[in-house]
C-alpha cells in the first residue's frame, strides 16, 4: 500500500536523496508560498471570520498552494541501484553447534528456521538482480551449492573470521551486500571492535538476520567458574560460579572430583534475571590432581543442562611449605601460632625463639643445624622458606648482609614477610630504617615515642578482607562478618604509620570511636610483605570456648597465605586450565637458579601425555627476553587430561622437575551463550549499513539489497510529482476546506 | 544597623570555624587514622596464684584470705619474677615496682587472661565439679599449670581427689628424664629433691617421709598431643626454694635449682 501511495519502494527513499529537478531557484518556491500565505491572509481578513476559523481555512490552503507549488519545481529522488546481474550478494548462514538447538515450536532447529526462511522466494529475489552465493560457517566460512549442504555441529562460531573471508571476495568481484544469519554466538571472540572496523572499513552493508529466542527461557548457565590453578594440600578452595538466571531464585551448586561429590552448597541467585556470582568452598584434599566438574542444579522443567556445567583443573601441591618464625622474646603469641600450625602435614614452622640473651629455642626444625643462630646464615638457607614470620625481634641483631637477603627473599625469590607487633618489633624495633622497610606497606613510625602499647579492641573485617582467604572464619559471609566481631578483645596495638599507595587493609581494630589498620599487605617484587599490629590472637585461644577454632583456622589461612603464592625454581602452567574446542594447548615454564635469578639458557624435556596414556607431539621455545621464561606448546587433539612434565637442566646438572596438567574438551563452548545475540547483530548491521532483520520479516531485503551503494551501482533519479499521494494529499485538502466550509455555513 | 551587620559576620565567622574544626576532626578520626594513645603494655609473663578452696584436711586456715594457697607468698613470687627477668628474655612484671602477687580463684574467667597458674600446697586444695571444669577448659585451651609444695600418699591423694573432677579421664604420667620441659633451656638432673626450710632445718629433705614423701616425683598431666599441661612437682617445696633465696640458711645450689625448673615450666609454657 505505502509503494503504491509512493509509486516507488520504501528502500528508495531510504537509499536515496530528495532534490527539485526543475531546476528553478528554491528562493522563488519560498517566496512564492510566502506571497500566497500573505494573501490567503488578507482574504481571511476580509470575510471576517473568527480568528480560529480563519486560521484553520488559512492553512488549510496555504497548505494546498505549498504542495502545488512543490510540485511545479518537479520534485525527484537521486538514488543509486545496483546494476542487475552485475554484483554479488554473498548469504553466510551459521552453521555451529548452537544452530542445533531446537528451541523453536515444533521443535525445529535454528538452522531449520533458517533454511525454510530463506528458501522461499527470498533467495530467489535476490538471485533476479544479483549473482548469489552461499556460504555456511561455524570456525570458518566455506561456499555451499545449496543451504541443504549445511551439515552443522561445528564445535566454534567465527562470525569475525568468516565476514573477513567472505567480504575478501570484494577485491575480485563486484559485492552490492552480505546477507549473515545467525545467532550471533561469536565463541572464538573474533569480533572485537578492529573487526568491526575492517568490516565498516569495506563498504559492503552487512544485513543481519538473527535466529533464535533473545532471552533463554527456563535455563540455568554456568556461565563462568574461576578455580585457583594450584592449592595446598588439606587446604580450602573456593569456586567462583557465574550462574545467568531467569526468574530462578535459588539452585545447588555442587562440586566433583570425577565422579566423586567434594561439596555441594545451597545459593541464592539475584532478584533481577541475569548474571549472579556465588562462591563455593571444596577441600583440596590430598596432593595430586583434581580433575573437577562443577554443576548447577537445573532448574524445574529446564531441558538444556548441557551448559549447567563447567570443568576446572586444580594442582593440589605435595611440597609441603615452610615458613620461618623468628622471635625475640618468648612470648604468648609464638606459642599458640605454633600450637595452630601443629598438626597440618602441608605446613612446616621453622621457629626460633630468643629464650636467653645468649640464646634460641628452636622448633619444627629438620636438623640440628638448621637456624642455630637463630635466623639463617646464608641467603640460600634463607631462600629455602616459603615465607619468614619476624616478632618482637629488633632490626638490630641481624647483620646488614642478612637485611639484604630479607629485602632480596621478598623481592627476588618471592617469598612473604609478616612482622608482627611488639616492644621490639615494627618501627620500636627499628624496621623503619633497613633495606625491607620500603617494601612495607605502611611507613613505620620513626619517633622517639613507643608505638606498641595496651589497648582494648575488636577486630572488624575490610570489604578486601572478606574477599581474602585470611578473612574467612565462615563460608557464609554474614556469619563470617559476626564471627569477627565476636572473637575476644585484643589487649595491644602497635601503630603501623602512613600506609602506602599500594597497601590492603584486610583487618581493622575498633577502639572506641577510632579504627585502626590491623592487617595490612602489599605486593612488592615477586612476593609480598605483610604487617599485623598486634600480639595478643592469643586471646582468642584462651578465651573462646574449647571446641571454638577461630583461632587455628585464622593463623592457618594466614600461614598458607604467606607460603603458598611462593614460585618454585623450575615451574610450569599453563595459559589456562581448560581448553575448550581448542587443540593448541599453550604452557609457559620458568626456571631461575639457586638465588632465583632467571635461567635463560636452560635446556628443557619436555613431555606431554594424554590421558588415554599416548604421548603427544610438545615443544619449547625461550621467550627471547633472558627472563628464564619459555612457551612449550601441546598439540592436543583428543578430549581428556593431559599431563605435563617438564625437566629443566643447566650446564649438564639438573635444576629441577615441574608437572602441570590440562584438561582438553570439545563440543563445549557451541553449549554457552547460545541464545540470539540480538545487539551484536544490530551493531554490525548499524557499522556497515545494513538492517538487522527477523526470520519472520524478510520481505524487505531483496529491495533493501538493491538500493545497496555497494558493488557495482547505476545512478537513477525518480520523479515523485506524480506520486498518488501528491494527488490524494491535493485533493484531502481541498476537501476538508470544503466540508469545513459547509460545516459552517459560510461556503 | 552597623551592629547588626557586625554581629551576623561574627556569628558568620564562628559558624565557619566550627564547620571546619568538625571537618578536620572528621577527617583525623576517619578510617584512615594510624595514630593511637595507648598505655603502657602488659608484662608478657606474670605468675597466677590459684586461690582455692581448702579441702580442710588439716583443720584448714578456713575459706580464701590467709589459707595455705598463700603459702610463701608474696616472697616466692617475688624472687621467682626476678630470676626470670634475670636469667631471660620473658618480659615479666618488675616486682620492684609492682605487687608480683596475683590470686585468681578457679572459677575466675580472669583465668583465661594468663596461661601460666601456679597452685601450692595442693594436698589441701578442693576444687568442686565447676572450678575442675573452669580449669580443665583452661589448661585444654593451652593453659599450664605448675603445682608444688605437697608430700606423702594422704596430701597425693587429697590432690587426685581434685585432678580426678578435672580430667576424669586422663591419668598423671611420670614426666621422663628425656622430656623436653627438663631440656628447653637447661639439662636437669630432676633426681634431686628441693626441700621446704622446715625440713632442711630438722635435717631432713623430705617432709612426711615415713608417708609416701620421701622420694621426689616429677609427674604430669598430657593434653592428646602429648604436650605437658600439668607439672607436679611432688614430695618438693620449689616454693621455698624461691622463698628463701635471700636466706642463709637455706642452700643456694637449691634454690637455683628450683629457678631452673621454674624457668623451665614458664619457657616449656610459653612454646608449646
Amino acid at each position: 500500500m505505502l509503494e503504491f501511495l509512493l509509486g516507488h519502494s520504501v528502500w528508495a527513499f531510504r537509499g536515496g536523496e530528495l532534490a527539485f529537478g526543475r531546476g528553478w531557484p528554491l528562493w522563488l518556491l519560498w517566496a512564492g508560498i510566502v506571497l500566497g500565505a500573505l494573501a490567503i491572509a488578507f482574504t481571511m481578513w476580509q470575510r471576517r471570520f473568527s480568528w480560529w476559523r480563519a486560521t484553520v481555512l488559512g492553512a488549510l490552503q496555504v497548505a494546498f498552494l505549498a504542495l502545488l507549488l512543490v510540485l511545479l519545481w518537479r520534485p525527484v529522488l537521486n538514488l543509486e541501484e545496483i546494476r542487475e546481474r552485475q554484483n554479488v550478494v554473498a548469504v553466510v548462514v551459521d552453521d555451529s553447534g548452537s544452530m542445533n538447538t531446537a528451541d523453536a515450536e515444533g521443535g525445529a532447529t535454528r538452522r531449520a528456521q533458517a533454511v525454510t526462511a530463506l528458501q522461499g522466494d527470498l533467495l530467489e529475489q535476490i538471485a533476479e538482480r544479483s549473482d548469489l552465493r552461499l556460504f555456511g560457517f561455524s570456525d570458518r566460512a566455506l561456499s555451499v551449492e545449496s543451504l541443504q549442504e549445511l551439515q552443522g555441529g561445528a564445535a566454534t562460531t567465527r562470525v569475525g573470521d568468516a565476514l573477513d573471508t567472505v567480504t575478501q571476495m570484494a577485491a575480485s568481484v563486484p559485492m552490492a551486500a552480505v546477507v549473515l544469519v545467525s545467532d550471533g554466538a561469536d565463541t572464538a571472540n573474533t569480533l572485537n571492535e578492529a573487526a568491526l572496523a575492517r568490516l565498516k572499513a569495506t563498504g559492503i552493508p552487512v544485513h543481519t538476520i538473527g535466529v533464535g529466542p533473545e532471552q533463554p527461557e527456563n535455563d540455568l548457565e554456568l556461565e563462568q567458574l574461576q578455580v585457583p590453578g594450584r592449592a595446598v594440600a588439606d587446604s580450602t578452595v573456593r569456586a567462583v560460579v557465574s550462574i545467568r538466571h531467569q526468574d530462578q531464585r535459588s539452585t545447588r551448586v555442587r562440586v566433583y572430583d570425577r565422579e566423586k561429590l567434594v561439596a555441594a552448597q545451597d545459593v541464592t541467585l539475584g532478584d533481577a534475571s541475569g548474571l549472579s556470582t556465588v562462591a563455593v568452598e571444596f577441600p583440596a584434599g590430598d596432593a595430586g590432581v583434581r580433575d573437577l566438574r562443577v554443576a548447577v542444579d537445573g532448574a524445574r522443567n529446564e531441558t538444556r543442562l548441557t551448559n549447567n556445567e563447567r570443568h576446572a583443573v586444580l594442582e593440589v601441591d605435595a611440597r609441603r611449605r615452610t615458613v620461618l618464625y623468628v622471635e625475640g622474646e618468648p612470648r604468648w603469641e609464638y606459642k599458640f601460632i605454633r600450637r595452630a600450625a601443629e598438626g597440618d602435614k602441608s605446613l612446616r614452622l621453622a621457629s626460633a625463639v630468643r629464650a636467653t640473651p645468649n640464646r634460641f629455642y628452636r622448633q619444627g626444625l629438620t636438623s640440628g643445624e638448621e637456624l642455630v643462630n637463630g635466623f639463617p646464615e646464608t641467603e640460600a638457607e634463607l631462600f629455602s622458606y616459603d615465607a619468614v614470620i619476624l616478632g618482637s625481634f629488633e632490626a638490630a641483631a641481624l647483620s646488614p648482609e642478612q637485611h639484604q637477603w630479607l629485602k632480596d627473599f621478598v623481592d627476588r625469590r618471592g617469598g612473604s614477610l609478616l612482622l608482627l607487633a611488639g616492644r621490639d618489633g615494627l618501627g620500636d624495633g627499628g624496621w623503619n630504617r633497613v633495606p625491607v622497610s620500603p617494601l612495607l606497606p605502611a611507613k613505620l613510625p620513626s619517633g622517639a615515642s613507643r608505638t606498641y602499647g595496651r589497648l582494648d579492641s575488636r577486630v572488624k573485617l575490610t570489604d578486601y578482607g572478606r574477599e581474602s582467604p585470611v578473612g574467612r572464619l565462615d563460608a557464609d559471609p554474614a556469619k563470617n562478618d559476626a564471627a569477627w566481631l565476636e572473637l575476644p578483645v585484643l589487649a595491644d596495638y602497635q601503630e603501623v604509620g602512613d600506609l602506602r599507595p599500594g597497601a590492603v587493609v584486610l583487618l581493622e581494630t575498633v577502639a572506641g570511636n577510632t579504627t585502626l589498620p590491623l592487617l595490612v599487605t602489599q605486593r612488592y617484587g615477586r612476593g609480598a610483605t605483610w604487617v599485623l599490629a598486634t600480639a595478643t590472637t592469643w586471646r582468642w585461644q584462651m578465651q573462646m570456648p574449647l571446641a571454638d577454632q577461630k583461632h587455628e583456622t585464622f593463623w592457618r589461612q594466614m600461614l598458607y597465605a604467606l607460603a603458598a603464592p611462593a614460585p618454585q625454581r623450575v615451574s610450569v602452567e599453563a595459559e589456562r586450565p581448560v581448553y575448550e574446542d581448542d587443540t593448541a594447548v599453550t604452557l609457559e615454564a620458568e626456571v631461575l637458579d639457586e638465588s632465583f635469578k632467571p635461567v635463560p639458557k636452560a635446556e628443557l624435556a619436555i613431555e606431554a601425555v594424554a590421558e588415554s596414556g599416548t604421548r603427544v607431539p610438545a615443544r619449547v621455545e625461550p621467550s627471547g627476553r633472558g627472563d628464564g621464561r619459555y612457551t612449550v606448546a601441546v598439540d592436543a587433539r583428543e578430549p581428556g587430561l593431559y599431563r605435563v612434565n617438564l625437566t629443566a637442566s643447566a650446564d649438564g646438572k639438573q635444576v629441577g622437575t615441574a608437572m602441570a596438567h590440562v584438561r582438553r574438551e570439545d563440543g563445549v563452548l557451541e553449549q554457552f551463550s547460545s541464545w540470539q545475540h540480538r545487539p551484536m547483530l544490530e551493531r554490525i548491521a548499524t557499522d556497515t549499513g545494513g538492517r538487522y532483520w527477523t526470520l519472520d520479516d524478510l520481505a524487505g531485503l531483496p529491495e533493501a539489497i538493491r538500493y545497496s551503494r555497494a558493488g557495482m551501482v547505476e545512478r537513477q533519479t525518480l520523479d515523485l510529482w506524480n506520486m498518488p499521494l501528491a494527488f490524494l494529499l491535493l485533493a484531502l485538502l481541498k476537501a476538508g476546506e470544503w466540508l469545513l466550509r459547509r460545516r459552517w455555513r459560510r461556503l | 544597623m552597623g551592629s547588626r551587620a557586625r554581629q551576623f559576620r561574627q556569628h558568620l565567622g564562628l559558624a565557619s570555624a566550627t564547620a571546619l574544626c568538625v571537618l578536620l576532626s572528621a577527617t583525623v578520626s576517619g578510617n584512615g587514622e594510624t595514630h593511637v594513645q595507648t598505655q603502657r603494655p602488659d608484662p608478657e609473663f606474670r605468675i597466677a596464684r590459684m586461690a582455692y578452696n581448702d579441702n580442710n584436711m588439716m583443720g584448714g586456715f578456713g575459706r580464701f584470705g590467709g589459707g595455705a594457697y598463700m603459702t610463701d607468698a608474696p616472697e616466692a613470687e617475688f624472687h621467682l619474677t626476678q630470676g626470670i627477668r634475670r636469667l631471660t628474655r620473658v618480659n615479666t612484671i618488675d616486682p620492684e615496682r609492682e605487687n608480683p602477687l596475683w590470686l585468681v580463684q578457679p572459677s575466675d574467667p580472669r583465668l583465661f587472661e594468663n596461661p601460666f597458674l601456679y597452685a601450692v600446697e595442693v594436698g589441701r586444695w578442693y576444687l568442686d565439679d565447676e572450678e575442675a571444669a573452669n580449669l580443665r577448659d583452661y589448661l585444654l585451651r593451652g593453659g599450664f599449670l605448675m603445682v608444688d609444695d605437697f608430700h606423702g600418699d594422704a596430701q597425693w591423694e587429697a590432690f587426685l581427689e581434685s585432678m580426678e573432677r578435672v580430667f576424669p579421664d586422663r591419668q598423671w604420667k611420670d614426666i621422663p628424664d628425656d622430656h623436653e620441659v627438663f631440656h628447653v633451656l637447661y639439662d636437669l638432673d630432676h633426681k634431686t629433691q628441693i626441700p621446704g626450710i622446715g625440713a632442711l632445718r630438722d635435717g631432713s629433705t623430705c617432709e612426711q617421709c615415713y608417708y609416701g614423701g620421701a622420694e621426689p616425683h616429677w609427674r604430669g598431666y598430657f593434653d592428646d598431643d602429648g604436650r605437658l599441661m600439668v607439672a607436679i612437682n611432688f614430695n618438693m617445696d620449689l616454693g621455698d626454694a624461691w622463698e628463701h633465696a635471700d636466706w642463709a640458711d637455706y642452700p643456694q645450689p637449691l634454690t637455683a635449682l628450683a629457678y631452673r625448673f621454674a624457668i623451665s615450666y614458664a619457657l616449656y609454657a610459653m612454646t608449646h
